[in-house]
């Protein structure tokens, strides 16, 4: 069942191990060299993460022990389906958006590139570290880790503007991040283990419900402001301010999906659906859920920045893995996590197209996009491609996910939740579509475009050029990449399968036949 | 009344001394913190390390006993007092004079600086932020 | 170890340096930097000797006792090394060793005699001594002699510094000289109950005296006197002054160990010589904790006022003293474990981000956060170190701080004392809001340093090597800076060796 191998570790340690090259070296080298780094680095994380999914799908697990790293608790990894799923989707987005970042990067003459690219890598090192942690100590260290390493990202551009968002960042994810650590500190004394447990580790009614739904929050906390459930999602959209592909990083890739993929764990693997129902957790964890998505899609409507609504567009479909989760249902958990892949490629798809349309067109806000598809007609297509994803339509990653939580949700007996799965589906397609549309459509906005850039030189020299195909080919990649998840959901890394085998060991059978 | 004489007698005989170094040292601590000049207070310092001295040399006192040099033959240790608090406060004097040196050293560089060895005066010129 | 003889190393790790020392002022008037040499060797080879005695200590699984002058114990003074103190003097050694060599720039840089200059690293020098007889010695009055030649060299390392330093010094001394003769009646107290000065005489002896009052007493004035000198809120008045203005070079070395020796030796009289089930330690922990709490919520909320760093990094201090002091009042396995591995995690942490402040005034005579603006791209290795030492200061993973909180939150979980977790995480976030607007600044500020005014500045003139600019601070300064924070990572993720390995046959012996 258990093979030890020093793969997952060699995974986590491959980027940092970048992240270091890039630091020392970075000024030194030539920027080719130093991408180098950074790409092949991706590509072998890639391959390592990859190379373990057939052992996993046949049931086998990875594991790998380093050493005590407190007393009692080691560093450890294990490579069960579901974090092979946010690695999966981690690695292999990395090597797209470090593409992306080298096109957008230079195309849009940044600054501070070394430590941009450093810090992209000590990222991934812990998205990987967190999708493959054996315990929670573990887990929490590659978490803060992330923490930290996203902070110089988001403050990128080191302005007014850059450092509050990043001041405002690192209140959300500090303060969640140690109440986070008081509860796996208690639960660490009261249970005495941390090791992550399909179903769970914890007993209904061995604490008093009080207490356990206390726990549960603080836990949850730490999963819920990186994932943007409401009442603690500010960071994200001021955190708009940072260079695309860290929008698209955070979004899609490692930082928001972190903090859904906490929620996970702790609702499935620390706690389990039995103590969390017991608790009560889950209908509060639930109607939150709720009230974002539907919030949240409100609130893009009104957004005339793009980057800005893709932001709540974000906020609402993290939602939906936490609705997933909370539903308890079998199905509604593997869709969850599925949706954890769909959202990804769909919604870096988005946020690349945005950030190719800024450096290429250099147009920001939607009002001025208007005939955009004439000079970017790919970029302008993959968008409308992943919109309609987002929105759920078959044939689209985003519908497998969907369908699998409405299906739970009506299984467990819970149609009100259905009905707003669908609901959000409209709403979604209610700001999205208006967008392509927008591209679309008469080339309304043409003196705001004119007005929009540096100068008319530029203009005339980009007018009839798509984005360059650093950014082009990512886009349509990760656009195909939806496309046929949502019609072969098995296709490649088998990452539904991986899915349906979490969720099956997480609720105790039925699903795999 | 004569009870409470008899009481304060037997206090004073017994607990005397001891009363007598806590007020020295109390007094010694109040004059460091009370007094503005920094010549006092390194005074005050060492009356209150003075006050110390006392404590110990007294825990090594008992009545009836004599020095604590064999002179023809050796006595039961009964006979002598306690010379370990004397061999202490050998030390604890070296220490407080070490200690005293090394205050007015100091107190003659701040001299030096700030031409006053009044804290009021020093504070008045920039010493808090 | 057959090659080794072992039976003098516990005082040979003290005696070597104290010839350094004195041999050091001689020596100068030999050679420029004989003496300085002398010293540095010295101090290695105490390092190299503590790492055998610890190894020693370990191995054997049992602590060395060693009779000064061969006689025998409770009449004569002896030095115990068990695995807890056997680790500290290997830390006082290595810092002390580190520091010294840092020195050497700076007084290469100022153009004092090289007489005066041997007098520095002879006071330092001192200072390690005294540190190293406090960590070893197992005699309660031996231990007040050597906190006051801590003090002592303390005072000297002080008032050398910058321009306030004489009246920093001075206060300290007052104040100093109040802990020392609090802790001196507390052992005279002890003495009068149990006639003895020996602590682990004391420990047997103790348990059999009644008179509860008297070792109350005695212990209310150890706990101020090594309050004091460790800086415990409230008794922490002196020591913002003395560390901001301290010699710069001197300086990791009395703000990072310094103040922690003295809550190591709290430790000792806490757990090893008063009965720790009394019901009255019950008191006199829930006092502790108090103050530990106060102090670093105050240590914490302090330092967000200031912008000079070293007075932002005294500030802190106070706070993270406060985290040993929450391990004793916590008093568990736990808690204890927490203490410990955070005086070791904190020496090396302050040491370290003190080292980065020295070289900032020693590179660009900078002082004040506000004019670290970009400075990391002229001294990218010492901004790296300070990055990750400030990390660790705000307790996250993988750094050493973060460790030590966890045992300490461990503790008070285990104890049901969530006040002091509340306070914990509070603390961590608010030296979050003083580290990340360090770099803020230092990371995102405009301004750009100019190369210093060699004759305005600072107290300490620019060397002529800063010129060259070759290494951004000589390699005797950026070595140390980078042991510092590797250090910091390496008691992170190794943190269970010295939990599991050292503390826990230790402090379980003691519990």
């Amino acid at each position: 069942m258990t093979i030890i191998s020093a793969r997952p570790f060699l995974a986590v340690a491959v980027s940092l191990l970048a992240a270091l090259l890039i630091l020392t070296l970075g000024n030194r080298v030539r920027p080719n060299v130093r991408e180098g780094i950074t790409l092949s680095a991706a590509v072998i994380k890639a391959v390592l993460v990859f190379s373990m999914v057939p052992a996993v799908l046949s049931g086998k697990e990875y594991y790998f022990c380093l050493w005590e790293i407190v007393d009692g608790v080691s560093l450890a990894f294990r490579t069960d389906p579901v974090g092979m799923i946010f690695a999966c989707v981690a690695s292999g987005l990395w090597i797209v958006t470090s593409i992306y970042s080298i096109g957008y990067m230079r195309g849009h003459h940044e600054k501070n590139q070394t430590g941009y690219f450093a810090a992209f890598a000590l990222c991934l090192s812990s998205a990987i570290g967190i999708s493959f942690a054996a315990n929670l100590v573990t887990f929490f260290i590659f978490y803060e880790m992330l923490t930290v390493a996203t902070y110089p990202l988001v403050a990128h551009y080191r302005d007014d503007k850059a450092k509050a968002s990043g001041r405002k960042y690192l209140a959300y994810t500090l303060i969640s991040g140690q109440l986070f650590f008081a509860a796996i500190a208690a639960v660490y004394v009261i249970y005495g283990t941390c090791d992550f447990r399909a179903g769970g580790f914890i007993e209904p009614g061995s604490l008093s419900a009080g207490i356990m739904l206390l726990l549960f929050f603080l836990m949850i906390g730490g999963g819920a402001v990186k994932a943007g459930v409401m009442p603690l999602h500010g960071w994200l959209p001021s955190a708009m301010v940072a260079p695309t592909p860290v929008s698209a990083l955070l979004h899609a890739v490692a930082v928001v999906k972190a903090g859904a993929f906490c929620v996970l764990r702790v609702v499935c693997y620390v706690f389990g659906p039995s103590a969390v129902s017991w608790c009560g957790g889950d209908k509060i964890l639930a109607w939150l859920a709720v009230a974002t998505i539907l919030l949240s899609s409100f609130i893009a409507m009104r957004k005339d920045n793009l980057k800005a609504r893709l932001a709540f567009s974000t906020v609402g479909q993290l939602s939906y893995i936490v609705l997933g989760i909370s539903v308890l249902a079998p199905y509604s958990i593997a869709g969850a996590m599925f949706h954890i892949v769909a959202h990804a490629f769909l919604k870096i798809t988005l946020f690349m197209c945005a950030g190719a349309i800024f450096v290429t067109a250099h147009l920001s806000e939607i009002s001025t996009m208007g005939g955009l598809a004439k000079r970017m007609p790919v970029t302008c297509a993959c968008f409308g491609l992943a919109s309609l994803g987002i929105a759920g339509l078959p044939l689209l990653a985003g519908f497998v996910s969907k369908f699998n939580i409405i299906r739970g949700a009506l299984m467990m007996g819970k149609p009100l939740f259905a009905a707003v799965l669908v609901a959000a589906a409209l709403l979604a397609l209610s700001y999205l579509i208006p967008v392509v549309r927008i591209f679309f459509g008469k080339s309304g906005g043409a003196e705001n475009m004119a007005s929009g850039a540096d100068g008319v030189g530029v203009h005339e020299h980009t007018a009839h050029r798509d984005a360059t195909p650093a950014m082009l080919i990512p886009i349509v990649i990760t656009a195909a990449i939806s496309l046929i998840l949502g019609i072969m959901p098995d296709a490649g890394p088998h990452l539904y399968d991986l899915a349906i085998m979490a969720a099956d060991a997480i609720t105790g059978g039925g699903l795999i036949v | 009344m004569s009870e409470f004489i008899y009481n304060l007698e037997t206090f004073l005989s017994e607990n005397g001394i001891y009363a007598m170094t806590f007020i020295l040292l109390g007094l010694g601590i109040f004059g460091m913190v009370s007094c503005g000049n920094y010549m006092k207070k390194i005074m005050c310092m060492n009356i209150m390390q003075v006050s110390i001295i006392f404590f110990f040399l007294a825990l090594g006192q008992k009545e009836h006993a004599t020095l604590p040099v064999i002179v023809e033959n050796v006595l039961g240790a009964d006979a002598y007092i306690n010379p370990l608090p004397h061999a202490l406060m050998l030390t604890a004097i070296v220490v407080s004079l070490g200690t005293t040196g090394v205050a007015l050293a100091l107190l003659m560089k701040i001299k030096e600086i700030y031409g006053t060895i009044e804290e009021e005066e020093i504070t008045g010129k920039g010493w808090k932020k | 170890m057959s090659f080794f003889s072992m039976d003098h190393v516990p005082v040979l790790i003290v005696i070597i340096p104290l010839c350094g020392a004195a041999l050091c002022p001689l020596l100068s008037r030999f050679g420029p930097s004989l003496g300085k040499r002398a010293v540095i060797a010295a101090l290695f080879i105490a390092f190299i000797m503590s790492l055998v005695q610890l190894a020693y200590v370990i191995q054997s699984g049992e602590a060395v006792h060693y009779w000064l002058g061969g006689w025998r114990p409770p009449y004569g003074i002896e030095f115990v090394i068990d695995g807890v103190n056997g680790i500290i003097i290997v830390l006082v050694s290595f810092i002390g060793f580190m520091t010294a060599l840092f020195s050497s720039p700076f007084e290469e840089a100022s153009e004092t005699s090289p007489f005066r200059s041997a007098g520095y690293y002879s006071i330092l020098c001192f200072l390690v001594i005294g540190l190293l007889g406090l960590s070893s010695t197992g005699d309660a009055f031996n231990l007040y002699v050597f906190m006051e030649i801590v003090a002592l060299s303390g005072y000297g390392l002080i008032a050398i510094g910058e321009e306030k330093g004489p009246i920093a010094a001075f206060r300290y001394l007052l104040t100093g000289t109040i802990g020392a003769c609090a802790y001196l009646m507390g052992v005279g107290l002890l003495y009068s109950a149990t006639g003895t000065l020996n602590m682990a005489d004391l420990t047997l002896r103790l348990r059999e005296v009644d008179n509860l009052p008297v070792i109350a007493v005695a212990m209310a004035c150890i706990i101020v006197g090594f309050g004091i000198k460790m800086a415990l809120f409230p008794l922490h008045g002196w020591q913002p002054a003395a560390h901001s203005y301290a010699h710069p070079a001197a300086d990791p070395m009395i703000a990072g160990v310094m103040i922690k020796i003295p809550a190591y030796a709290m430790f000792r009289f806490f757990f090893c010589i008063f009965d720790s089930s009394l019901p009255m330690m019950k008191t006199v922990f829930t006092i502790i904790g108090i103050m530990a709490v106060l102090g670093i919520l105050y240590g914490s909320l302090k330092a967000l006022r200031y912008d000079k760093y070293n007075k932002i990094l005294a500030y802190s201090s106070i706070g993270q003293v406060g985290y040993i002091a929450l391990g004793f009042a916590i008093g568990n396995f736990y808690g204890i474990a927490g203490a410990v591995l955070h005086i070791l995690s904190h020496a090396f942490m302050k040491t370290g981000l003190f080292y980065t402040s020295a070289a900032f005034k020693y590179r660009y005579g900078i002082h004040y956060t506000d004019q670290l603006g970009q400075v990391y791209r002229k001294m990218p290795v010492t901004c790296a170190a300070l990055v990750v030492l400030s990390l660790s200061m705000i307790g996250l993973p993988p750094f050493a701080g973060f460790f030590s909180k966890w045992y300490l939150a461990l503790g008070a979980i285990r104890n049901g004392q969530y006040l002091y977790v509340a306070v914990l995480i509070i603390s961590s976030l608010l030296s979050a809001v003083y580290f990340f607007r360090i770099f803020e600044r230092l990371f995102m500020d405009e301004k750009t340093v100019t190369e210093p005014d060699k004759t305005a500045t600072s107290a300490v003139p620019a060397a002529p090597e800063a010129k060259r600019a070759k290494p951004e601070v000589p390699l005797r300064m950026l070595i140390p800076i980078g042991i510092a924070a590797l250090m910091v990572i390496a008691l992170g993720l190794g943190n269970s060796f010295i939990v599991n390995g050292i503390l826990k046959t230790t402090v379980m012996g003691v519990l």
